[in-house]
């Protein structure tokens, strides 16, 4: 009996259970993990003057350091898997390299982790733009603008993963500014993105709801929002409040040649044909015929 | 043919020769400096260049006026051990004329290489396999040990430590005398070859687990140093002696840290203690074995992307690890993995708790903070022997059990079988891992059934080992940055230079590329007097660097500085509009004198008022011709040591200008002489030098004649 046990436990593999036991039982292990992975990750983050070109160029240049940052991320998601930014970034590094799958899966991570992040959910509008799946899209696109913008802000400027792609991380003002701009940037595109889809699909309804949503926030350009409401209200057959908010665009500077027909079109139904159709004919006499080409918001990722 | 592989191998000098080969080859990119070394081979390179250049005119160098405006040189002599005779082989061909990177990179292939010789040796002393023993060489010398020697210094403590355990065994066994002088010579390099407290750390640890492990071996030990000093009285003092002398450069070095006078802000950082050695424990703890770890593993995915500073040893390694869980455990591999678990565990902060307290109740704790060296320094040659003692006790057992050679067959096909299936699984992009994973087991399955040529066998272990560190220094070389890194220390001047190159690299891209952009300060000090790096801190770069570019400023008046505000902002003033005063501290009892011109005459070249007449790194001699009594600042740092003369004539030397030295000359016709390095503690290194010297030359000459007593048992 004796000898069978001395051949057990006096073999190698036996050596490394006791080892094994050791760090289960008495080492920190949560502790020691947290803090090897920061450190380690630390660094292994490619170099601070890469991050510039990183921002700028992002993959368009294809130089081989960018493939640092990918590879970065990647590790980062898989050490950090409840880092929601962290998934994130991954899912802008897969986009990128083509596994569009992939990214998709890392964005839907990190919002399941954290939902309250503006850009997760507006890049997965994106991605499924890309695949043409556009009631998703106008899911992901309205979701992003449901995000509270004051808590998106505090959120990036917080985290230590966006920080190096921050302007002027150093300095609060600064950044209070450029995160302010960056607020109205990224909201504006959104709604245009809500709005175009809700027009592709004939979802006046959306349409409609968002454009009005557009002119409470102050995200858009107004002019142009209300364009938007009165073009939906239009179709959804609410005349009167279509001429209104056609009206509301021309004051609000929207005065493209749709502007102006469509406010005819609108006053004709609503039995007031002689000024529907001076509309009319002003909208093919604007001085400089302006015409009004619904704006395409760049298929670019947002980092943060 | 034997079943142990003992008769595979056959000369240890082939395979050495043929591992220098294929090493050479495998980092001829930095060995012909196509590529430049980086990290702490950096400072290495340009503290070793500048001691060569030195030494060899004649000049022991106490002071650099190249680094952080003038620092004494004791810190950067003490990390590269300046005592070391091997060091000669350097410059020696350098007197003589040949460049000096290939001097320097034929030194750095040398030492690494007895290190790797004095390893296998070692291990043959160990394990009484020389089969075993030609393994662990192998696996060594291909592990990304090699790497270090281009990023790091750490080779030059580790090949003295390497001997020093070789020779200490050696004297265990024979009680020889020339093995006991060994180990006396080896830990002399060690105390005076960077911070000797690893090497205290390790040999402490492993008195505490060798002891208990090994009585006999113990007390054979203590037996034969009881016989040598009966025997050699006069030879033992001799070598207490010679420790005790190599411990006080050491020992002077740690007093002058602990009044301060000089600063390493970078590692000090934080530090309560103002003892200027001292680490805080967050700076030690934050980067040490597990993250070291870690952080290979990155890198050890894909092997294209490996880089220096990455843990690595070659995959037959794993192979021979996993083979080995079935062997048993012997006295060795027990104590082996005793060791090296505590060493683990001491270099594992956030892991285990013993760190903090060796660090609260072991005073030395306090004055290191590299705790992965331990990784390279111990852990990795002791897993290299672990590994290769299993691989003898498993071919032990197949030899002892043949009728086991079936069950055995099935296990070697299983371990590769599983470790085939986790490399699929880690996606792993290694084509080479696959490679190994098939040598190994062709070579394990002739083990078993005994087929194959010695001969066949033996280059088919070699290529096995060899083939995927040769793929990952391939990677390694290709994702170098292909840089020129020229550094002031490249441009030796033995002429005084009235003017200061600033200490930056430079950095030469390739055509077409764009070079780094280079900052001037871009982080804290790392070593200065503690006045210049108030300096560094506290004033405009711009004008700090302006100020001190010229190395001579005639001033006529002088002022009192307020050590206790320490207000720079007026000194600031005066350098930037070139005020005509000089400051000095209140104590120093300035003499002011009033009047003179609005702006101070700066010295820029070789001048009627000012000319230099003779310089070392440790002296400058200067003819003055001043039509008034002037005050001179030579801005080379003020460090106590200097001593001031003029026409002959011991003179005051203040501390001018917050960090630099000044004193008044009279007018007329002068000859000032500043001096450093001339008290009787200084005379004690260049004694040493010779010191090791002579030592080396006494040991060496009996241990040439007793060789084979000393080798003859173990082959």
């Amino acid at each position: 009996m004796f000898k069978i046990l001395r051949n057990i436990f006096f073999r190698a593999f036996f050596l490394y259970v006791l080892a094994g036991s050791l760090i289960f039982f008495f080492a920190d292990r949560d502790r020691a993990w947290n803090h090897v992975v920061t450190s380690a990750l630390s660094r292994y983050m490619p170099l601070p003057d890469n991050w510039v070109e990183f921002k700028r160029d992002r993959y368009k240049t294809a130089l081989p350091k960018m493939k640092e940052f990918e590879r970065y991320y990647r590790k980062v998601a898989q050490l950090m898997p409840f880092s929601p930014e962290a998934q994130a970034m991954a899912g802008y590094c897969y986009f990128y390299d083509g596994e569009i799958a992939t990214a998709e899966k890392s964005y839907q991570q990190a919002v399941r982790i954290y939902p309250k992040v503006f850009n997760f959910h507006y890049n997965l509008g994106l991605i499924s733009l890309k695949h043409r799946d556009l009631p998703k899209a106008l899911e992901h696109f309205k979701n992003s603008v449901a995000v509270v913008p004051f808590e998106n802000i505090q959120y990036i400027v917080n985290s230590r993963i966006y920080m190096p792609f921050l302007p002027f991380a150093r300095q609060p003002e600064a950044v209070a500014a450029a995160m302010g701009a960056y607020t109205q940037d990224v909201y504006r595109r959104a709604y245009i993105q809500i709005l175009s889809i809700g027009e592709v699909m004939k979802d006046y309804k959306v349409m409609l709801d968002y454009s009005r949503r557009a002119i409470a926030s102050g995200f858009m350009d107004k002019g142009m929002a209300y364009y938007y409401a009165g073009r939906a209200a239009y179709e959804l057959k609410e005349y009167e409040n279509g001429a209104r908010y056609f009206q509301e665009a021309v004051k609000n500077g929207f005065r493209y040649g749709q502007t102006f027909y469509m406010l005819g079109l609108c006053l004709k139904e609503l039995h007031r044909p002689e000024n529907g159709s001076a509309f009319i004919a002003a909208a093919s006499l604007t001085k400089d015929k302006k015409v009004f080409k619904a704006e395409e918001p760049p298929m670019e990722l947002l980092i943060y | 043919m034997s079943l142990s592989v003992k008769n595979i191998f056959g000369s240890f000098r082939f395979f050495l020769g043929l591992a220098i080969i294929l090493w050479v080859y495998s980092f001829w990119v930095f060995l012909s400096r196509e590529a430049a070394v980086i990290s702490d081979a950096v400072s290495f390179y340009d503290h070793t260049k500048f001691y060569v250049d030195n030494i060899s005119r004649g000049v022991y160098p106490f002071w650099d006026p190249l680094w952080s405006c003038g620092s004494p040189n004791e810190f950067f002599l003490r990390r590269i051990g300046p005592f070391n005779p091997f060091l000669f082989l350097i410059v020696v061909p350098y007197k003589l004329g040949l460049p000096y990177w290939p001097v320097f990179a034929a030194f750095l292939t040398f030492y690494f290489f007895l290190g790797m010789t004095g390893f296998y040796k070692l291990v043959l002393e160990v394990l009484k396999d020389k089969s075993m023993a030609i393994i662990a060489f192998v696996l060594l010398t291909f592990s990304s040990l090699g790497t270090r020697v281009f990023d790091s210094y750490v080779m030059m403590f580790m090949t003295p430590l390497i001997w020093f355990f070789y020779f200490g065994f050696v004297f265990g066994r024979t009680g020889h005398r020339s093995a006991l002088l060994g180990m006396v010579f080896c830990t002399m390099l060690l105390m005076t070859t960077y911070i000797p407290f690893y090497f205290l750390v390790v040999l402490l640890t492993f008195v505490i687990f060798f002891v208990p492990f090994f009585p006999k071996e113990t007390l054979n030990f203590a037996k034969n140093g009881g016989h040598f000093i009966k025997r050699h009285p006069v030879l033992f003092v001799l070598c207490l002696m010679a420790l005790g002398l190599s411990c006080a450069p050491g020992i002077l070095f740690f007093k002058a840290a602990a009044e301060g006078i000089f600063a390493m802000p970078l590692r000090h950082f934080n530090a309560l203690d103002p003892h200027a050695l001292t680490v805080k424990a967050d700076v030690t703890t934050y980067w040490a074995i597990p993250e070291d770890l870690l952080y290979s593993s990155f890198y050890l995915e894909d092997l294209r992307q490996f880089d220096f500073a990455v843990f690595y040893v070659p995959f037959f390694t794993i192979i021979l690890f996993v083979i080995g869980i079935v062997t048993k455990v012997n006295r060795k591999t027990f104590f082996i993995f005793m060791w090296g678990s505590f060493l683990f565990a001491m270099g594992s902060p956030y892991l285990f708790g013993l760190y903090d307290f060796l660090h609260n109740h072991i005073f030395f704790f306090k004055y290191f903070r590299n705790l992965h060296f331990f990784l390279w320094l111990v852990l990795l040659p002791l897993f290299i022997v672990f590994v290769v003692e299993q691989m003898r006790m498993f071919l032990k057992m197949l030899d002892k059990n043949p009728q086991r050679k079936p069950l055995a067959f099935l296990f070697i096909l299983a371990v590769h079988v599983a470790l085939g299936t986790f490399l699929f699984w880690q996606q792993n992009f290694n084509y080479s891992s696959w490679i190994v994973l098939a040598l190994s087991l062709v070579i394990f399955c002739c083990l078993v059934r005994r087929r194959l040529s010695l001969w066949v066998l033996c280059c088919l272990c070699f290529l096995t080992i060899v083939i995927q560190p040769l793929e990952a220094y391939h990677h390694l070389k290709r994702n170098v940055l292909k840089y020129l890194a020229f550094s002031v220390y490249d441009q030796f001047h033995p002429q005084f230079q009235y003017t200061r190159t600033q200490k930056t690299i430079v950095v030469m891209p390739p055509v077409g590329q764009t070079a780094p952009a280079l900052e001037g300060k871009n982080n804290p000090l790392y070593f200065g007097t503690q006045w210049f790096n108030l300096l560094w801190d506290k004033m405009d770069f711009k004008i700090l660097q302006k100020y001190t570019f010229n190395k001579f400023v005639l001033y006529d008046n002088v002022s009192a500085f307020d050590e206790k505000r320490q207000d720079l902002l007026i000194v600031q003033e005066a350098w930037a509009k070139n005020l005509n005063v000089a400051f000095v501290p209140e104590k120093s009892g300035p003499e002011i004198s009033p009047g003179g011109a609005a702006h101070a005459l700066v010295i820029e070249k070789e001048s009627p008022q000012l000319r230099v007449l003779d310089s070392n790194v440790n002296h400058v001699k200067l003819l003055t011709n001043l039509p008034m009594r002037k005050f001179l600042v030579f801005n080379d740092g003020y460090y106590p040591g200097w001593h001031a003369s003029i026409n002959g004539k011991e003179t005051p030397l203040y501390r001018a200008n917050i960090a630099f030295k000044g004193l008044w000359v009279p007018s007329g016709k002068q000859e000032v002489e500043f001096r450093f390095g001339i008290s009787p503690r200084y005379l004690l290194e260049p004694f040493l030098v010779g010191f090791y010297f002579l030592f080396l030359v006494v040991w060496v000459w009996p241990w040439k004649k007793d060789r084979s007593v000393i080798g003859a048992k173990n082959v």
